[in-house]
């Protein structure tokens, strides 16, 4: 594997960070592509106070750079480096943030004592001439943890950020404690080259077996980070007096070794196991809130559901309004056949008074009132039947509403009542022509009759002598005549009745007819309006409920592209996760800290 | 005689106290069998022996300071070994309350002591007679990786704590002791002795090749014929520094085995922590005790609530209130630590009249003839006088002012009592 697929991975990353709206956990992804991509690697010595970290830089450079000693503990990390020519420099905190860093020189020899006298310092860089340190590798001395400061966290927690390697001190008079265990463990989770330093084994006859406890404690927590027992004094004396085999004895050439072989050997390999951790620990947070976004929709209410429930509405809906219509219809038909035979009836009663009265009374005598009073019994006609057919027609609207449960629906019966029917203005009923028995008719039908009874009596009279004109005849000529006015006076009286008869009944037929028809018209109109109305009722709604599944259509489109966009961006992340977490294991088909 | 009994008096006043202040809650909690219990066993500690706590976190070395403090000297007080709670286990069942006055061992002194110490007197009464704690460096021969001058860095660190604000409202002192070497230079034997001679005469260069590690002192490679186990035994029982310090101290004049013994005590600074314990502890032993009978009693007060208790702990209250020995023992013990700004001779007469020297009336007051009853009135009233002036001194710090008026307090005592 080549150095640039560890770059593709973390700039593939950065870029997912930056897409993700997490600028922070991109810009610390940038830091340490700088680092990594920086020839200088970095291994930063942390441990609890009192536990000879800065003794260890000062043997392992073989010069006095960081403050040692008994005095109060340093509170910037000091950072040790390759340089031609001894130089140090004390690097003050900026006043403000975002301010330029003021970098003082300060003479090599005294940098121990001025960066422990000095308050306010971000750092110490120190800069030596030694081989160990011209292939590029850097020490970082930081302040002790577990002090409770929290600046002195903070600075020792930004040094870990950008460690290529870690080692952790603790010396040989007690075992691990399990502060520093947990330390091993936090660093452990972050930077994959760890190592224990066991200091101060000059001191401690019995170190051999710290060591051993040490190890079973590590072992017990899971930890894989390889241990050095070392002392600083034997180091440093041993570069007094050149002696090679107290330098051996030292424990330090093998801590070197491991260091260069392990360290600056594989930067590769340990450039891979830092861009796998830390990629694993950038994307997790990631992973996690792209399921959850995933998991999401499933427990609100999806656009899905939203667009079956306006499809089912939408149907619902059409259903009911048909059947609106269907009830409309049906009943209108019975309004219209209940109408007429209603009519009719009440017509017919009418013509039945009417007859009565025109059988017993002389039309002539009575026509005025027979007309009146049957005008006055068909506008009632015509009001009851308007009456009954707006109320029915109201009725109507009603139980059709009733079956189209939308809003505005029962404002037709209101339709109905603005609408009405007005029964025309009824026209005079047409007198009949009835022609009068006058004095000279009834006078020449008298005469006419008496000729007949005169000359039968005055023959049977005749023969009985008497002459043709005779009381006797005269007599009988004047009953017959009599008789035949009388006969002739009624029979022209029925005759008008049955003329008065048939002139009402005429009219009242007109009336009904027109009237019907008027009736039939009106209900045809509110049919109408109420078939308009309902069906604008109807279609307002379905309007909405149309548009509001368009909506949830194309809600439910968005939505699943959407998805389908998450799933594809979890798979991309689960993808690099991956790759990640191949780089670590790629080559070797092992962790790196598992050797030495 | 006046002053016999008046120092006595002066001692027992808050004995008594806390003595009759048990008595009555005896009497009120008879009916709560674990409380009665508890106090009975308290009022019965109050004749016992003062008990000093060793205290410290595992592997710190309790045993082998105790071991050292441990002896002569220490009459009318016991040794208890306490190990303090890590932050895994609960705290109870430690015994830490169970002692009087305690040792804190400890080998850096970091932030984390300074809250295990503050827990353990965060009790109103505790608060309010904050004596009863000296701080232990303990190890000082592994400090600056076991240099030569190791243990004077030590005191150093030690002086230095010693004045630390934090530390200060703690503890009565703080003493660095390397109790490895107290314990060897107390129990050394002839045949180490000769040992460490025969270590001393190998010339210098070679002997310190050899003690460079603890690995290269047992190693196969040594200068003079000894055997293996005898160094094995040397190093355990000393330490690759006492090893070092042992061998220049024989070389540069210590020839007789009382003579090393007795310097490597002096050095280990076990002296120290001996006459700290007896001036801060053993001496004003009933006040400790009496002390902790108040704490006893508030902490059943506080546990077992009862009908009385209201009564009982207004008294309470009153007690902690005046109980000037206290506050006269915390005086002390800021003053023998050197944590003032007054002037030494101002310092010598504070000491004095607190009975830092002795507790009866004309050794606080210096006289050394017995006095009669009027000088002592006249000497007294002087002293009252001339701290009063020094009470009104602007110059003076919180502490020190808090200090000064414990010592016109003690005058008004003294004269009250020669006037009573």
């Amino acid at each position: 594997m080549t150095a640039s697929s560890w770059l593709k991975v973390l700039d593939e990353t950065i870029g997912i960070c930056d897409a993700h709206g997490r600028p922070d956990l991109a810009s610390a992804l940038r830091r340490r592509r700088v680092r990594l991509l920086d020839p200088h690697l970095r291994v930063v010595v942390v441990g609890e106070a009192k536990q000879g970290k800065s003794q260890l830089v000062n043997a392992l450079v073989n010069a006095p750079v960081c403050p040692v000693g008994d005095d109060v503990p340093p509170t910037a990390p000091t950072v040790v480096q390759h340089a031609a020519s001894p130089a140090a420099f004390l690097v003050a905190r900026p006043s403000e943030p975002g301010a330029p860093t003021t970098r003082t020189p300060v003479p090599v020899d005294r940098v121990a004592r001025e960066s422990a006298a000095r308050a306010g310092l971000l750092r110490v860089e120190v800069g030596v001439p030694r081989g160990l340190l011209a292939g590029g590798l850097s020490f970082v001395d930081t302040p002790p943890v577990g002090e409770g400061g929290g600046a002195r966290g903070d600075e020792t927690l930004a040094a870990l950020a950008d460690a290529d390697a870690v080692v952790v001190v603790s010396d040989a008079t007690a075992e691990l404690s399990p502060a520093a265990l947990d330390l091993v463990r936090r660093v452990a989770a972050s930077c994959p080259a760890v190592l224990c330093v066991l200091t101060k084994i000059d001191l401690v006859p019995g170190w051999r077996d710290v060591l051993e406890r040490n190890r079973s404690l590590l072992a017990s927590a899971g930890l894989a980070a390889p241990q050095f027992p070392v002392s600083a004094t034997l180091r440093l004396r041993a570069a007094d007096t050149g002696d090679r085999a107290l330098n051996a004895e030292s424990g330090f050439p093998a801590l070197l070794c491991h260091l260069q072989r392990e360290v600056l050997a594989r930067r590769d390999q340990l450039a891979r196991h830092v861009v796998a951790t830390s990629v694993a620990a950038v994307l997790e947070p990631l992973v996690v809130r792209a399921r959850a976004d995933l998991e999401r929709p499933r427990r609100a209410a999806p656009a899905a559901t939203r667009l079956e429930e306006a499809q089912r509405q939408l149907d619902e809906l059409r259903r009911r309004s048909t059947r609106c219509h269907q009830i409309l219809a049906d009943e209108m038909a019975d309004l219209a056949s209940d109408m007429d035979y209603d009519l009719r009836e009440r017509t017919r009663t009418v013509l039945r008074e009417v007859d009565r009265i025109l059988d017993d009374a002389d039309p002539l005598v009575v026509w005025e009132t027979v007309e009146d009073w049957l005008g006055r019994n068909l506008s009632e006609v015509a009001e009851a039947s308007a009456t009954w057919l707006a109320e029915r027609c109201r009725w109507i609207a009603e139980k059709a509403a009733a079956v189209l449960p939308v809003p505005g629906a029962e404002a037709g019966a209101g339709t109905v009542s603005a609408l009405g029917v007005a029964p025309d203005e009824l026209s005079s009923v047409d007198m009949p022509r009835i022609e009068r028995f006058t004095v000279a008719q009834k006078t020449f039908i008298g005469l006419k009759s008496s000729y007949g009874g005169v000359l039968m009596f005055g023959l049977v009279t005749s023969l009985a002598g008497l002459p043709l004109i005779n009381p006797v005849s005269l007599g009988a000529g004047a009953v017959f005549a009599g008789k035949s006015v009388r006969d002739e006076s009624r029979s022209r009286l029925q005759r008008r009745q049955a003329l008065a008869k048939a002139a009402v009944q005429r009219h009242v037929d007109d009336f009904f007819l027109r009237f019907g028809k008027d009736c039939r018209d009106a209900a045809r109109h509110v049919h109408r309006a109420l078939r308009d109305h309902f069906t604008a009722v109807a279609e307002e709604v379905q309007e909405r409920v149309v548009e509001s599944a368009r909506l949830a259509r194309e809600a439910a489109t968005a939505e699943a592209l959407d998805r389908e966009r998450r799933t594809r961006e979890l798979e991309r992340l689960l993808t690099l996760r991956r790759r990640a977490s191949a780089l670590a294991v790629a080559g070797h088909g092992k962790p790196l800290e598992i050797t030495a | 005689m006046t002053s016999e009994m008046t120092g006595l008096t002066a001692h027992t006043a808050l004995m008594s106290e806390a003595r009759s202040l048990l008595t009555g809650a005896l009497t009120a909690y008879r009916d709560v069998p674990r409380a009665a219990q508890w106090l009975h066993a308290r009022l019965r500690r109050l004749d016992e022996p003062l008990r000093i706590g060793v205290v410290g976190a595992r592997g710190v070395g309790k045993s082998t300071a105790l071991n050292a403090v441990a002896g002569r000297g220490l009459r009318d007080a016991v040794l208890v070994e306490v190990t303090t709670p890590t932050p895994s286990q609960d705290s109870g069942g430690t015994g830490w309350d169970d002692v009087d006055a305690s040792l804190f061992l400890t080998r850096h002194a970091r932030p984390a002591d300074l809250a295990t110490l503050r827990s353990a007197q965060d009790s109103p009464v505790a608060s309010a007679l904050p004596v009863g704690v000296v701080l232990v460096l303990c190890r000082a021969d592994e400090t600056s990786a076991g240099r030569i001058d190791a243990l004077t860095t030590a005191r150093q660190l030690a002086r230095r704590h010693r004045r630390d604000v934090r530390w200060r409202a703690l503890c009565q002192n703080v003493v660095a002791l390397s109790g490895l070497l107290a314990h060897t230079g107390r129990t050394l034997r002839e045949s180490e002795f000769a040992d460490l001679a025969t270590l001393a005469a190998v010339p210098r260069a070679e002997l310190e090749n050899v003690l460079l590690s603890a690995d290269r002192f047992v190693g196969a490679d040594f200068p003079v014929p000894m055997d293996p186990a005898t160094r094995h035994a040397l190093l355990d029982r000393f330490g690759v520094f006492g090893l070092r310090l042992a061998t220049t101290l024989v070389r540069t004049g210590c020839d007789t085995r009382a003579t090393l013994s007795a310097q490597l005590v002096r050095r280990s600074g076990l002296a120290e922590l001996r006459e700290t314990v007896t001036r801060c502890f053993v001496d004003r032993g009933e006040v400790l005790r009496a002390r902790s009978a108040l704490l006893a009693l508030e902490l059943v007060l506080e546990r077992e609530p009862h009908p009385t208790a209201g009564r009982l702990a207004a008294e309470l209250e009153r007690v902690v209130a005046s109980a000037h020995e206290v506050r006269e023992l915390h005086a002390l013990g800021n003053l023998t630590s050197g944590r003032t700004a007054l002037s030494p001779e101002l310092t010598a007469e504070a000491d004095r009249l607190l009975g830092g020297q002795g507790t009866e009336v004309a050794v606080r007051l210096g006289m050394a003839e017995p006095p009669s009853p009027a000088d002592l009135h006249a000497a007294t009233t002087n002293a009252l006088l001339r701290w009063q002036r020094q009470a009104e001194n602007p110059l003076l710090d919180q502490h020190d002012r808090g200090l000064v008026a414990t010592v016109v307090r003690t005058c008004e005592g003294i004269l009250a009592d020669l006037s009573g």
